[in-house]
């Protein structure tokens, strides 16, 4: 298929992206962004060095090779003309402006308890000493791309089409200036530049005729088979055969149904306790069969009390981009063959703010990740999906007759091998018998005996082996015929932890709840810091007052109180249990004792019984 | 509740086994919460104590009556609760768990007070029901398989 088809597939299957209202940055050229940047190394225990200034840099430049230390991190930097300069304008001013029409409405805190603002807080108060992208970076940022925009108005996507195991994946890349996710909608960073990908599978079928049936979003670094929908399943939402993206607000992230999305960022650091926690969570519910309510069973339990929430807001309420929308996409940039710049290139897009958690940092182009390695979702982009294990509808039957017929003919080679064994076993049998009684012929009678034992036990194992690969075949036999009418597996089957947006209910908190959430971490420092202050006699007691004031306050607030009246009650059920045991040890023991032996006895007899 | 031929019909809840027994245990802890009261406050001179002052009573009488403020005003709850297994109301269960809790608080009060010996069958008891009115069979028949939270 030539470069013509695809460009034609690629603008068949085009996404509708729909933004949140108050983005201010939209899908850019690359060529552009390039030229609005310079080319910058920073060496380990050196100032950053000037590789190529702005307006100098262009593509081709990009793409040449800068040989350098192992260490060092090549990136771009933003560096707009001075007629672009935007340092005149009040900060506050303009990050208000930059989210206009944007309300946050129930905000990250009131969604989540206490553990998890602490650890907010710890992390926010860690952009202090982190690197971070300065503040000032975002509003310029808004203003120069305003400005480009006035200059000449084009929304464009970078796009390829690859061939895989009989699948056409269509990729589209998209770029944008900046991502202000913290400084315009209280999420995690800011960086500059932002790579997001969407992808759409098509089956080629023998008439030609070529169908799609599956597309995936990427969205905050996931993959596997959480990241894709089938074309019909329901939560997909097309316009005629383009696919509806919902663009998270700042953060880009791609999503497949209007809302707020609940997004949890991993400190490395604190991995061992969640492993812990989770450790705990799973002997809780598991084997001590106590009630697991659905929500934590989802992923909101325990163990995310350590990870840090942030909202995502994808609600489409803003700008449309797409074919018969607001906005239309401009002609796309094509990737095949990949360009000198994507596959030469392999620093960072934007600023290396030397954030060790890099959440700061630029993102590295299509090709790369951060650390210089390719990323999957573009060397195997069926993998990256967790396609890498369908074949394409159009080729699914053929697969699994082949599949059928390779068992069959495993089957026959086991049925030969198996009588060849029982033969042998039989002939064992017989001289087994033959030599029993007579006392000359113990040793051999001895080893005979070991050789029925092993040849039994294979036997065993090849029989075995046989009717699994059978039943197998009948498995395989009923889904080629489902496959032959026309049947497939539910839309859903390989989704096991569909990442949703936030009901309307859990949105539905009053304003008393929101400042609640906002203030209560601060409230009980200050609290506790009046109590050392000016009453520390009562230290022991008022600390524990104000902890229980502020969880049942909590609870109320979040309509949890049954949960916490749980929790408080099972942990002193847990500290009294171990005052018993501390009190009572001996008599716990021989107690435990006793009912082992009454146990053992019990089924011994009813053993004899039977 | 839910529709059935134009009629709203309230939505029946199974009472399984497990309820039921919860819910006699409740009635059980009930009764054995006055009965050692009873037997804890009976071999006292109450008369003649209430002449006296606080201060003098022995420790054995006053452990003999924190243990009885902690447990007969508890018997009224505990019995609500159990009506409340009867006709597997939430606010039973959420009443049976409160009392769980606030009795091991009261005990563990005691405990590292004057450790009377008196509580630990409390105890004991308390942390039996504490477990069982979590485990998974209890709170589904209360809360359903999609319940999260309470009320």
């Amino acid at each position: 298929m030539g470069l013509e088809a695809d460009v034609a597939l690629l603008r068949r299957f085009e996404p509708v992206i729909r933004y949140t209202r108050g983005e201010r940055f939209f899908p850019m050229d690359v060529e552009r962004y390039v030229g609005l940047c310079s080319l910058w190394a920073q060496r380990p225990n050196q100032k950053a060095a000037c590789l190529i200034p702005q307006p100098e840099l262009t593509l081709e430049r990009l793409a040449q090779p800068y040989p350098d230390a192992f260490q060092a991190v090549h990136y771009l930097k933003l560096d707009p003309p001075a007629s672009t300069d935007q340092k005149d304008a009040a900060p506050d001013k303009v990050l208000a402006e930059q989210r206009g029409g944007f309300r946050a409405g129930l905000g990250r805190l009131a969604r989540v308890g206490y553990v998890s603002r602490l650890t907010d807080a710890v992390f926010s108060l860690s952009l202090l000493a982190r690197g971070r992208v300065p503040g000032r970076l975002a509003t310029e940022a808004a203003g120069l791309y305003r400005l480009l925009m006035a200059e000449e108005e084009t929304y464009s996507y970078h796009a390829r089409a690859i061939r895989q195991n009989d699948w056409i994946v269509l990729q589209y890349w998209f770029l944008y200036l900046f991502n202000n996710w913290r400084s315009g909608f209280f999420g995690a960073n800011d960086h500059e530049a932002d790579w997001e990908m969407i992808s759409v599978y098509l089956s080629e079928w023998p008439t030609g005729e070529i169908t799609p049936e599956w597309v995936a979003f990427a969205s905050h670094d996931q993959s596997g088979d959480e990241v894709r929908r089938r074309w019909d399943d329901p939560e997909l939402q097309k316009v005629g055969v383009h696919p509806v993206v919902y663009a998270g607000a700042g953060s880009h992230a791609s999503y497949f149904t209007a809302g707020e999305y609940l997004t949890e960022l991993d400190l490395p650091f604190l991995s061992p306790l969640i492993r812990l926690v989770e450790e705990l969570h799973e002997i809780w519910h598991r084997r001590l069969r106590q009630y697991q309510a659905v929500e934590s069973s989802s992923g909101q339990g325990a163990s995310n009390i350590f990870r840090i929430p942030f909202v995502d807001y994808a609600r489409g309420d803003g700008l449309s981009i797409g074919p018969g929308h607001e906005k239309e996409w401009a002609q796309p940039h094509i990737l095949s063959p990949t360009p000198a710049w994507v596959a030469s290139y392999h620093g960072l897009w934007g600023l290396y703010a030397r954030d060790p958690f890099s959440a700061e940092d630029a993102p590295a182009g299509p090709m790369y990740d951060r650390d210089g390695s390719v990323r999957r979702a573009w060397y195997d982009p069926l993998g990256w999906a967790g396609l890498d294990k369908e074949p394409p509808p159009s080729t699914a039957l053929s697969v699994v007759l082949a599949r059928q017929e390779e068992l069959t003919s495993q089957d026959t080679e086991l049925q030969v091998r198996i009588e060849e064994k029982s033969q042998e076993l039989m002939g064992l049998g017989v001289e087994v018998a033959a030599m029993r009684g007579e006392p000359h012929m113990n040793e051999r009678y001895e080893a005979h005996q070991e050789r029925v034992r092993e040849l039994s036990e294979k036997v065993d194992q090849l029989r075995a082996e046989q009717a699994a690969g059978q039943a197998l075949m009948q498995s395989l036999q009923g889904y080629g015929m489902e496959l032959q009418a026309g049947k497939r597996a539910p839309a859903r089957a390989h989704i096991q932890r569909a990442h949703q947006p936030a009901s309307s209910q859990s949105l539905r908190a009053s304003r008393l709840a929101e400042l609640w959430a906002a203030g209560s971490i601060g409230l009980m420092l200050l609290a506790l810091v009046s109590l050392l202050l000016f009453r520390q006699e009562y230290l022991v007691g008022g600390l524990a007052a104000i902890l229980v004031l502020f969880l049942f306050l909590e609870a109320a607030f979040r309509g949890r109180l049954t949960r916490l009246v749980t929790s408080v009650t099972l942990g002193l059920a847990v500290i009294t249990a171990l005052v018993l045991l501390y009190e009572f040890f001996w008599q716990v023991l021989i107690v435990v004792v006793l009912v082992i032996g009454a146990y053992i006895l019990w089924a011994n007899l009813r053993e004899l019984r039977r | 509740m839910t529709v059935e031929q134009g009629t709203l019909v309230p939505r029946r809840r199974s009472r399984p086994w497990t309820v039921r027994a919860v819910g006699l245990l409740l009635l059980l802890q009930a009764a054995g919460y006055v009965a050692l009261s009873v037997y804890l406050l009976l071999p006292f001179d109450w008369g003649a104590t209430a002449e006296h002052d606080f201060a003098t009573m022995p420790l054995q009488q006053i452990d003999a009556l924190y243990i009885s403020i902690i447990l007969i005003p508890a018997a009224v709850p505990v019995v609500l609760s159990a009506i409340g297994f009867l006709f597997l109301l939430r606010a039973g269960w959420l009443l049976a768990m409160t009392m769980q809790g606030a009795t091991l608080l009261g005990c563990l009060l005691l405990y590292f007070d004057t450790r009377p010996l008196a509580i630990f069958p409390v105890m004991l008891y308390c942390i039996v029901m504490a477990f069982y009115l979590n485990s998974s069979d209890v709170r589904i028949a209360f809360y359903g398989e999609a319940a999260g939270h309470g009320p």
